[in-house]
């Protein structure tokens, strides 16, 4: 039954198509003791008895030819390595898009997803939102004033267009090199908050300027490959300076009226007054050059904070300059004018209405006539009226004179030459004492 | 007359995988294509009837497959063997790309000699007698050769799987192997003579 001779009959059965059922079950169970190579060689021998029978007659017999069969092999050689080659060349090509899209891709979700120092502080449901932000951008004579309701592209000043994101922060986007200027005058750019209006604006290079109300900050149109980008503030701004991949990162260059702060990553708070300036650090690092005597300073843990203070004049003529060293402090401070409600507990009053100067725009004249030791408990929610603020002040026990648009906290302006003297005052400056037992002229606006 | 005619289809194999002369390799392949053009055109005739250019292409891309893998050659065991199995990878590809054309779809299901189970008629019980008959065949034989047998056979496991599991030789569980497909053969062979069934 298994005998060589027998299954070759069968294969030669198998080949003709002449399988029968039996030979089936024979050839399946001769699979078990035959090897593959030992049945493949059976077919081959009744192949070539075949042959030799000439069963199959002679027809199409090709005789092929060796040379063929080497140039055809050489052709698909080089046919396989062509292909091969192009698929190499595509896949490099697929791999090197699907990788430059995976990079800017993580760029773009690490620049929304991955939290700032800033947005760790301060969750989004405590911030002021960005819907609500509001500011004039000037450009030489022209001014775009963006509201609320601004969406889209709003403006394009020189090389940058301005857009206004679904969020509400602007973002400056730097156009193609064809569209800037040859020559002539270039004026910068400059956002402008006014009172209760807070900005949010992406800067081409990725840095991020969130101004507080009553801040501007001016910022150059054309300096495509300068080595530094150089911004002008005044006011109180949050700032975000990201880092670059570059060999040689471009260093940001923030000039305040007093002094420059320079980085190149870094997120810090800055209040920039006219008389002095703060840096709080958030993350990063940030060097501070201020016009003092050993006035360098470097900030690089969060809650670094200098403070630079060009307060007053003394009796000679100086200007007294303070330049503190690097303390740390709570960066919370720092960034509460970003959130929605600020909660103030027995703060100073000078303080709480320098704030409120800033962010409502009040028109103090000075705040030298409020006593030191006066303190205010307050929350302040950033829609509220700037009613409620003067309520806060006359209930902390501050009387306020309004004349001219301005508020003082020091009396009734009296205009010396109308007034009748008491007896035992001779002139204006007995009358002062007398009024308010201090000398008001003494004091020093801020 | 060509000195190749003498060579035996191993010795063809292994001179073409070895020398490195233009002159010879040509001289060896068509030795080769000689001895194979036809018969392996005949298994095709039978499949393919009806398609001598297909039948024509198939066997270049056979003696093609030769040429390419010509440096190779040395370690296939069984020439003849071998060709069959590329024959067979061949026509599987050609008959892929006319699938849609019917008379070939006929031929792929009417081949019986690959997987002979697949025939329309076939006996699973005669098949598991036989089956049986052969384990009670190997029952009798040495206890490695039986169990190298079985795992190899029944259950399917290649020489090296066995050779790990026992713990041998894979040279070893191949003698074991073939020495009862050997002894398998020869009994069957007496048992028909004496009548055993």
């Amino acid at each position: 039954m298994y005998n060589p001779k027998n299954i070759k009959k069968i294969i030669r059965r198998g080949l003709e198509r002449k399988l029968s059922a039996q030979d089936a079950v024979i050839l399946k169970s001769a699979q078990l003791i035959y090897e593959e190579n030992e049945l493949l060689e059976l077919e081959m021998d009744v192949l070539e008895e075949m042959v030799a029978e000439r069963t199959m007659g002679a027809p199409g017999q090709r005789n092929i030819d060796t040379g063929t069969i080497i140039r055809a092999e050489r052709k698909q050689y080089i046919r396989q390595l062509l292909i091969g080659g192009m698929r190499v060349c595509a896949g490099i090509v697929v791999v090197g898009l699907i990788g430059s899209g995976v990079l800017a891709l993580n760029e773009w979700w690490s620049e929304r997803t991955v939290p700032s120092a800033y947005e760790k502080l301060v969750v989004a449901g405590n911030r002021v939102p960005a819907s609500e932000f509001a500011c004039t951008v000037y450009w030489g004579n022209s001014a775009t004033v963006v509201g609320k309701e601004s969406r889209g592209r709003l403006g394009r000043f020189g090389d940058k267009e301005l857009w206004r994101r679904d969020n509400g922060e602007l973002e400056l986007v730097q156009l193609p090199s064809q569209f800037s200027f040859s020559a002539g005058h270039k004026p910068d750019i400059r956002v402008v908050t006014d009172a209760q209006q807070q900005c949010a604006v992406w800067l081409p290079d990725g840095s991020l300027i969130r101004l507080d109300a009553g801040s501007s900050f001016s910022y150059p149109v054309e300096k495509l490959g300068a080595p530094n980008m150089e911004i002008s503030l005044a006011g109180r701004a949050l700032i975000r300076v990201r880092e670059h991949a570059d060999p040689h990162p471009r260093t940001a260059v923030l000039r305040t009226p007093n002094g420059s702060l320079t980085t190149q990553a870094g997120e810090f708070a800055v209040l920039a007054n006219r008389t002095d300036t703060r840096v709080t650090l958030l993350d990063g690092r940030v060097d501070g050059h201020f016009p003092i005597d050993d006035g360098y300073r470097i900030l690089t843990n969060r809650g670094d904070q200098v403070t630079y203070d060009r307060c007053c004049t003394d009796a000679d003529g100086n200007i007294n300059m303070k330049l503190s060293d690097v303390t740390r402090t709570d960066p919370w401070q720092a960034v509460a004018w970003t959130t929605r409600e600020r909660n103030y507990r027995n703060v100073s009053l000078r303080e709480f209405i320098l704030e409120m100067n800033r962010t409502y725009n009040l028109g103090v004249k000075s705040v030298n006539c409020i006593p030191e030791q006066m303190t205010i408990t307050a929350s302040v929610h950033f829609k509220d009226p700037v009613d409620k603020i003067y309520g806060y002040i006359r209930k902390a026990g501050l009387a306020m004179y309004e004349s001219n648009g301005m508020i003082s906290f020091c009396g009734p302006e009296l205009d010396p030459g109308r007034l009748r003297y008491p007896d035992g005052v001779s002139d204006s400056r007995d009358l002062m004492d007398v009024l308010h037992g201090r000398d008001l002229l003494a004091a020093v606006p801020r | 007359m060509d000195p190749y005619d003498t060579y035996t289809d191993k010795q063809l194999f292994e001179f073409l995988a070895k020398t490195r002369k233009q002159r010879e390799m040509d001289r060896l392949l068509k030795e080769i294509i000689r001895r194979y053009e036809k018969p392996l055109a005949t298994k095709l005739r039978l499949a393919i009837p009806y398609d001598d250019d297909l039948i024509g292409l198939i066997v270049n891309d056979v003696f093609i497959d030769v040429w390419r893998k010509r440096r190779k050659l040395a370690s296939v065991e069984s020439p003849r063997a071998w060709l069959l199995k590329v024959l067979s990878f061949k026509m599987s590809d050609a008959i892929q790309k006319v699938k849609g054309r019917e008379e070939y779809l006929d031929f792929t299901t009417s081949d019986y000699l690959e997987i002979p189970e697949n025939h329309p008629d076939f006996d699973e019980e005669r098949y598991e007698g036989m089956v049986q008959k052969i384990q009670r065949a190997v029952a009798n034989m040495p206890v490695q050769r039986r169990v190298a047998f079985a795992m190899r056979v029944f259950d399917g496991l290649s020489i090296a799987g066995i050779a790990r599991l026992r713990n041998l030789n894979e040279q070893t569980v191949k003698n074991h192997v073939g020495l009862v497909k050997q002894q398998l053969r020869k009994m069957f062979r007496k048992g028909r003579k004496e009548g055993y069934k």
